[in-house]
């Protein structure tokens, strides 16, 4: 299965008119997410793996592919830490 | 009864914008251009048609009313100001529907390429920022749009970012078939301010209209997402193709779908004939059936708040077309034309027309100013067309399939079935339904009001029969 992240259990959220509001499953603070980042929230939580996530906000936001990188990568490891999303699948 | 021309302090339009049709032992009036309406009796309208200043109340404001000088709809004019952007990301389908026009099953075009749906999605944003307008209106159409579920979720976050940095409104409007995962709908329902369903009925006749590529059944998945759109934020409309097979049973579908899913409108539209229907056994209902079901299947639909409409009825201001081309709507197909009609290239061009406005390459919109206005002036309707009540809602229909038949052709079955529904929403509007129900009764009058030759007030120097 190829690596995946997806919200963790009891994480909620909303589509807000101008991006998404994320609702930690441990009752702490909202979590307010503008765009980019709630496109790759959403992109993440649809079941793309990142590389598919990187290619679709590098083409949603008409930057290189290396920048696109960047985005996608600092906001898993982001909500990782948070405990907002947690990884399933791929190699290690 | 005679009617005569109108003299001193005529409207200059009279017999342009002032119509009537019987209605049983009464006559509809209908002047879209003044916004009147009435029923009347002869010796009432034989008044108006005589311009007769003298009368009471209500004949006598209807006459002033329309002695206004008026002005019927003018095609666009100036720099293209588009309404909203049409993004077909592929014309490839997941079903085969047995009617389809659209060309899915032969499709073998590859999708939109996602990052350049992005860059129109960019370009519209401008277009509406720079003439200060607020909503950034993005349409996707297909073939079935979420078979290309990766340019779909490209133009859908584009189109959110986009206004959120332009500080307009995004708009997202779909047309989808709904065979798709759970996921997915939800998704949509989340997403899309407003989803049409095509969904033609309960399974019987959904089964007999419409099936997946490879044979199955698709009507479990198209009930499960209608189901999760109708508990959505979305706007929900069914879509109905009416067919020889269906159109007896419209009021209990009608009914069906409002009970099961409450959506906001049911458009109801018959079956326009393809060699696939054809192949399959279905053709176009019979008019006056028509007519009359649809009438059964709004009155089903009034208690659930649930409205039903027909695209060539009327519904809102005079206008020059029923659909997008004229409005400045702009179409773009996955190769990168652009284009102000839906249908193929063949279609519009085995009717003579030329619906092309420009290319889409990536980065640059090129769209000719002499197209535009090309376009603009596609002549709507025909000859027939200026005889007839519904000549400012109905506008001739559709330009590419419903072509006239030449000057003086007379009405064929669309316009049995306009004039009809026109006719029935006029007095269920003016709250005379007990009278559309009575006319419905009531087959030679239908067929004198469908059948009325020359519906313009005054006719010059002729009989109102
Ligand atoms: S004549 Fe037929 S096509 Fe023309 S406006 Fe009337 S109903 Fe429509």
């Amino acid at each position: 299965m190829p690596e995946r992240y997806d919200p963790t259990s009891g994480t909620a959220w909303s589509v807000e008119p101008r991006g998404l509001l994320v609702l930690p499953s441990d009752g702490g603070p909202a979590l307010r997410l503008e765009y980019p980042d709630a496109a790759v929230w959403d992109l993440l939580a649809l079941g793309n793996p990142p590389p598919a996530v990187v290619e679709k906000i590098a083409a949603m936001q008409g930057i290189p592919r290396t920048a696109a990188e960047r985005t996608v990568f600092d906001a898993i490891l982001r909500w990782t830490r948070a405990g907002l999303i947690m990884r399933r699948g791929g190699d290690g | 009864m005679r009617l005569s021309a109108c003299t001193a302090g005529a409207s200059p339009q009279s017999g342009l914008g002032v119509f009537a049709v019987p209605v049983r032992d009464a006559w509809l009036l209908h002047a879209p251009l003044h916004e009147q309406s009435a029923l009347l009796n002869s010796p009432a309208l034989e008044r108006i048609a005589a311009c007769e200043d003298s009368g009471s109340g209500a004949l006598l404001a209807i006459r002033r009313a329309l002695n206004k000088a008026v002005q019927p709809p003018q095609p666009r004019q100036g720099p293209l100001c588009p309404l909203f952007l049409c993004l077909l990301p592929t014309r490839a389908c997941n079903l085969r529907c047995s009617y389809c026009g659209f060309g899915a099953a032969a499709c073998n075009e590859p999708a939109m390429n996602a990052g350049e749906a992005a860059r129109a999605v960019d370009w519209m944003a401008r277009q509406v920022r720079d003439r200060g307008g607020e909503t950034l209106d993005i349409h996707l159409f297909g073939g079935e749009p979420l078979h290309a579920p990766d340019v779909v979720e490209v133009v859908v976050h584009r189109t959110r970012a986009a206004a959120a940095e332009m500080r307009l409104t995004p708009h997202l409007q779909v047309i989808t078939n709904g065979v798709c995962s759970e996921q997915r709908a939800r998704w949509v329902g989340d997403y899309f301010d407003v989803v049409v369903l095509s969904f033609d009925g309960p399974r019987d006749i959904y089964d007999r209209q419409r099936g997946c590529c490879d044979g199955r059944p698709a009507f479990d998945a198209a009930v499960r997402t209608a189901a999760i759109l109708s508990r959505s934020s979305a706007d929900l409309y069914f879509r109905v193709c009416v067919t020889d097979y269906s159109v007896g049973t419209l009021a209990a579908a009608t009914s069906w779908f409002c009970e099961q899913f409450q959506p906001h409108t049911i458009d109801l539209e018959p079956l326009k004939p393809t060699p696939e229907s054809s192949a399959a056994g279905l053709g176009p209902p019979d008019p006056y059936e028509f007519a009359r079901e649809f009438w059964r299947a709004r009155r089903a639909a009034l208690p659930f708040g649930t409205e039903c409409h027909y695209s060539a009825a009327l519904s809102g201001p005079p206008r020059l077309s029923f659909c997008p081309v004229g409005s400045d709507a702009l179409i773009l197909s996955p190769g990168g034309s652009v284009d102000a009609c839906y249908l193929l290239e063949q279609e519009w061009g085995a009717s003579g027309l030329d619906m092309h406005l420009g290319s889409w390459d990536g980065s640059v919109m090129r769209i000719s100013q002499h197209a535009v206005e090309r376009v603009r002036r596609i002549p709507s309707g025909t000859a027939r067309c200026l005889n007839c009540f519904c000549r400012w809602s109905c506008a001739g229909g559709c330009h590419v399939v419903h072509k006239g038949s030449g000057a003086g052709a007379g009405f064929d079955d669309f316009c049995v079935q306009t004039r009809l529904i026109s006719a029935l929403l006029l007095l269920d509007e003016m709250g005379a339904a007990d009278r559309a129900e009575d006319l419905l009764t009531d087959e030679g009058a239908l067929k004198r009001l469908a059948m009325h030759s020359d519906d313009r007030l005054p006719r010059e120097g002729g009989a109102h029969a």
